[in-house]
């Protein structure tokens, strides 16, 4: 407990950091599986196979060899990348490929003679989409997509990977400074700590959407109406 | 009774309001619609029936603009639907269109799926929405459930709430695509006075439906489709008594047989 107190500002530090990345991915996800999630149900066959294709490629390559990839493959195209920018591009490519499946499940589950009818009364398709489907479509996505951000925040540890100074990197840096120093290993001890923290930052999160997701069908049952099927949750694997 | 009854009996003429000339659709290898002629009068109430599979739901989903034909013409109130957006819109702002399953908005209540049309599409003030609905959901006697979500009523219910929300919309033509074939017995009365109290108010209608007794007692000429084709086009009494092809018959034979 010493050791944790005395290198607080250090794991502060790490922390604030992870924070950082966390914020960014998770809006850059968010963004990218809307835009590609809406390709995936729109009816241009060009836009649906794009997004299929990002979508593919995104959730069949691990997520460290992607954030490498990012990090030492963007000089070669002439772009220099901090291990900040790296991370947060790649973790964002990568949760936005499998937001996008997300999201387009979620305007999958809408049966199609909602858009029908919708379009019969003669709203225009971006006023189908935004007040006919997508306020359908937001009950069946939110709890996956709780789950992906929740991996999202854990997945930010892999950027001490390639240098970024995140809570993981912190921490690790204060273990293998105690073991130099002492000779004695305060692993358990550190590691024990950094468990606990991603736990209650995740805990916390999945308690926030929990709520929203029980007012929202809290007030879709007072409608009488159906609850939505809640499709299978994001790719487990990192 | 209504505002619609009043244009459509002001303009009394009898002028094709919905033209279709020599129209195909073929989905894929299917050829659907087979070179479909036929004009609809301003006021005319027209029962489409025939076997399923006969194209007639798709026909009159072409009316609107929800499946586009690929060849001939098809003029709705002086509007050509030519394939563009903006002839698209012209149609479907002046046709309104009722399906099989209600297909109300279920995260809306009832006042509400009535007035996305007219406040987001035409334009209109809130307030002046709103008592357009009541007075529709007056007419069609559901006033009391406006702020009902749709889930709430009965199929029947469900359904007279659709046909409000099409008339919201201050159409010169309703289209009825089956719209009692997924009710209940006991509900498809309901539906159909509301729809004999539509036609006596002189709006302009084309039902698909299996409905005989709508057909005898509303329509002012039934056509039977069969295979993408009129076979056959006749008043109700002619057509009820005296079915001139076979295939009117059989069909005829095993509808009333139910």
């Amino acid at each position: 407990m010493q050791l944790i107190i005395e290198n607080f500002p250090l794991l502060l530090t790490g922390l604030w950091h992870t924070l950082q990345l966390a914020i960014v991915t998770l809006l850059g996800s968010t963004v990218i599986s809307v835009a590609f999630g809406l390709m995936g149900v729109a009816r241009s066959g060009v836009l649906r196979a794009t997004s299929m294709a990002y979508v593919e490629f995104f959730r069949d390559i691990p997520l460290i060899v992607n954030v490498l990839f990012v990090y030492f493959g963007a000089p070669l195209i002439g772009i220099s990348l901090d291990p900040f920018g790296a991370a947060t591009i790649s973790f964002s490519l990568w949760g936005g490929a499998n937001g996008a499946e997300i999201v387009r499940s979620g305007f999958n589950s809408v049966p199609l003679h909602q858009e029908r009818s919708a379009v019969a009364l003669g709203l225009k398709p971006w006023e189908v989409m935004w007040y006919v489907l997508a306020p359908q479509a937001l009950l069946p996505i939110i709890p996956p997509f709780t789950g992906l951000f929740s991996l999202l925040i854990q997945a930010t540890s892999l950027a001490s990977m390639v240098g970024a100074m995140e809570f993981f990197r912190t921490s690790q840096i204060i273990v293998e400074r105690t073991t130099m120093m002492t000779g004695y290993s305060p692993a358990f001890l550190v590691y024990g700590f950094v468990l606990l923290v991603y736990f209650v930052i995740c805990a916390s999160l999945s308690a926030l959407t929990k709520r929203l997701e029980t007012s929202l069908s809290e007030r879709q049952s007072r409608r009488g109406g159906r609850k939505a099927a809640i499709p299978q949750a994001a790719n487990e694997s990192i | 009774m209504t505002a619609s009854a009043a244009t459509a009996e002001g303009a009394g003429g009898r002028d094709p309001i919905v033209s279709l000339s020599r129209v195909n659709k073929w989905f894929g290898d299917f050829h659907a619609i087979k070179g479909i002629s036929l004009q609809v009068n301003q006021g005319e109430r027209v029962v489409i029936c025939g076997p399923s599979g006969s194209g007639k739901s798709t026909l009159i989903r072409c009316i609107n603009g929800l499946e586009r034909h690929q060849e001939g013409d098809l003029t709705v109130n002086g509007t050509r639907l030519d394939g563009k957006s903006a002839s698209l819109n012209e149609v479907r702002r002046k046709v309104g269109m009722v399906f099989q399953h209600f297909n109300l908005f279920p995260h809306m209540t009832v006042l509400k799926n009535l007035t996305v049309g007219p406040t987001w599409i035409l334009g209109r003030p809130r307030e002046e929405a709103k008592e357009t609905a009541l007075a529709y959901l007056r007419q069609v006697r559901i006033e009391d459930q406006a702020y009902k979500y749709p889930a709430q009523l009965s199929g029947g219910q469900q359904q007279r709430v659709a046909i409000a929300r099409a008339l919201c919309m201050k159409p010169e033509v309703m289209l009825f695509d089956e719209p009692t074939s997924a009710l209940d017995p006991e509900m498809v009365k309901e539906v159909l006075n509301t729809m004999i109290e539509l036609a006596g108010t002189g709006m302009t209608m084309i039902c698909v439906t299996h409905e005989m007794g709508f057909a005898r007692e509303v329509a002012d000429r039934v056509v039977f489709m069969d295979e993408g084709k009129i076979a056959e086009e006749a008043v109700p009494s002619e057509f009820f008594s005296a079915p001139k092809s076979g295939r009117a018959k059989a069909f005829l034979d095993q509808i009333l047989v139910h």
